[in-house]
């Protein structure tokens, strides 16, 4: 009977415990991944004014653009203050897997964004009318908010040199 | 062959194709479609608004036609204005997976065979199938996997060739081997081809080359002598992403690539742009391609008599640089030669054309012939007999035909 009341409260302790585990690391993962679409771009543009941003255009297919992932997790564990905005340009669709491919990456943590709207070349006008679409896409601002614009995969002396504007 | 619908006269054939193109081109500018049809049973747009679509001999128009589960075989004999009932390629319903860079396709060979090519998820993402008819359409074979190792290695950006004789080629891009040279770059895979006729079914895959930029699509044509030639994105010296030509010589070895365009494009990224190539009856391949290299920026045209070694120079820019001109197709037929590609305008998506009447040396001025927002494929170009067409797929109005032929 003791014994049994022994397990039992240390079953329930250990379930508390994992519970609290549970919530507090979905709580940092904090991977809800958000639909872009006409203005979205802007609105988190703006919410950063005064402060340097990344914002990386990726794709789950894009092999250049996961490899990029390695730098921007080193950028991201010495400047975790920088913020650094994932929007990957797959179809809203594919969520899951934008979700699971920055899990992998250790890039859960980073603000993420997908794709809504059916017609992504619209979407990517209204973000750069020069832009073709090609990736990685990695637009550096300042605290100004002047915008430098990079195409394809860099070093990190690359993302060095661009932060230092 | 055509068992189960009336072939019309010779003489309504005639008025057809004096009337058609004019009907199409007058329902265009009154702002409806050129040739929608209704989508039978379904629903209302293609997946992704992707249609693929081939000239029969007999100037049958074929559609393939995607779903999420299933993909669709449908006939036109009066130029895409009424389509027949949908023939069922995929007899078990597949997840398909296809993008306006990776589209399905279809073929129709001299002897009518109806050859349809289309991807779907399986072991691996977006994995190839390939199935015919030989009965119009009715019955279709069991849908076959076009590698060896489709289950572990991912296939994809697959062209499909049929020759005169009825042999049909295959060309994709494979993730196997994946021994490339790190340091020029990411996303580097080879080129594989089989081939697939009756009387000796598929072959074994064979590698052509690896250093295949992975996300643009490839493009093939035949010579005058039933060779293919391959143009494709390549990942060069110092990780440059130009275009380069290789050939079935008539020893049946390929050829080495030959570098036929220097744009010096040195980027590790994934463009999703593939260029073009049509082959005219004496042997200049004619090429369009997208850059935004060292040397040029946009899309350009330029042709070869040789294969690669020699180019015409400089390149022929297409479009308006503002807006973002992008997807280039080209078809020569005899003298002509005709280009098609898209622009936008940050509201609407335009497709522009432009003809030649002497094998590419000069140029007509570019005009724009359709217009639609929203999401649509990439223009393509199709060759019935000596007329030339575009064909373009939009979800907001379907699939549009415009006689586009210069005489």
């Amino acid at each position: 009977m003791t014994n049994a009341m022994t397990m039992s409260r240390f079953t329930i302790f250990i379930s508390t415990l994992l519970l609290f585990f549970s919530v507090t690391l979905s709580a940092n993962e904090a991977n809800t991944t958000n639909a872009l679409k006409l203005g979205s771009y802007q609105t988190i543009v703006e919410q950063q004014a005064g402060h340097p941003l990344v914002v990386v255009f990726w794709s789950i297919t894009c092999a250049s653009c996961l490899k990029e992932m390695a730098t921007i997790k080193e950028i991201h564990q010495e400047q975790p203050h920088l913020p650094i905005v994932m929007i990957s340009i797959d179809d809203i669709s594919e969520t899951p897997l934008v979700q699971a491919t920055l899990k992998d990456k250790g890039l859960s943590d980073l603000e993420s964004w997908v794709f809504a709207e059916s017609n992504a070349q619209r979407l990517r006008y209204e973000i750069d009318s020069k832009w073709y679409g090609e990736i990685p896409r990695l637009y550096f601002f300042d605290a100004d908010q002047n915008r430098r614009g990079i195409s394809g995969k860099i070093s990190k002396a690359d993302w060095l040199e661009l932060l230092a504007g | 062959m055509l068992k189960f619908f009336q072939k019309p006269t010779s003489s309504q054939l005639t008025w057809l194709f004096i009337l058609a193109p004019l009907l199409l081109t007058a329902c265009q500018s009154t702002g409806k479609t050129a040739s929608l049809s209704p989508y039978h049973d379904h629903g209302n747009t293609a997946l992704k608004g992707i249609i693929a679509t081939d000239f029969a001999p007999d100037g049958t128009l074929w559609r393939l036609f995607p779903t999420e589960k299933n993909i669709f075989v449908e006939y036109s004999t009066d130029l895409g204005r009424s389509f027949s009932q949908s023939f069922k390629v995929n007899p078990k319903k597949q997840k398909i997976n296809i993008w306006a860079e990776n589209p399905p396709i279809i073929k129709v060979s001299r002897s009518g065979r109806i050859h349809v090519l289309y991807y779907a998820d399986e072991d691996q993402r977006a994995t190839t199938y390939f199935s015919y008819s030989d009965d119009q359409g009715r019955t279709f074979s069991t849908p076959m996997l076009v590698s060896d190792e489709a289950a572990t290695a991912m296939h994809y950006m697959d062209q499909m060739l049929v020759d005169s004789t009825g042999k049909v080629y295959f060309f994709w891009h494979d993730t196997r081997h994946g021994r490339h040279d790190q340091k020029l770059g990411s996303g580097i895979v080879s080129l594989y081809y089989t081939t697939f006729d009756s009387l000796n079914g598929r072959l074994e895959d064979q590698k052509i080359t690896g250093g295949i930029c992975s996300c643009c699509r490839t493009a093939t044509a035949l010579t005058p002598d039933d060779k293919p030639v391959i143009l494709a994105r390549m990942v060069l010296e110092k990780g440059i992403r130009d275009h380069a030509l290789i050939r079935l010589l008539d020893n049946n070895q390929w050829s080495k690539p030959i570098q036929a365009i220097t744009d010096d494009w040195r980027v590790d990224a994934c463009p999703e742009h593939g260029p073009a190539i049509s082959i005219d009856d004496q042997g200049r391949s004619h090429l369009v391609w997208f850059t935004l290299g060292e040397q040029r920026q946009g899309i350009f045209y330029a042709h070869t008599d040789d294969y690669g070694h020699h180019v015409s120079h400089p390149p022929l820019a297409l479009g308006d640089p503002s807006e973002l001109p992008g997807h280039p197709d080209v078809l020569a037929i005899d003298n002509r030669v005709y280009l098609t590609w898209q622009q936008f305008d940050g509201q609407q998506t335009d497709i522009m054309v432009q003809h030649s009447t002497d094998r590419g040396h000069s140029w007509s001025k570019h005009k724009q012939v359709l217009s639609v927002s929203g999401r649509s494929a990439h223009p393509k170009l199709l060759r019935k007999n000596k007329k030339a067409f575009l064909m373009w797929s939009t979800e907001a109005k379907g699939l549009q035909l415009i006689n586009i032929t210069h005489d």
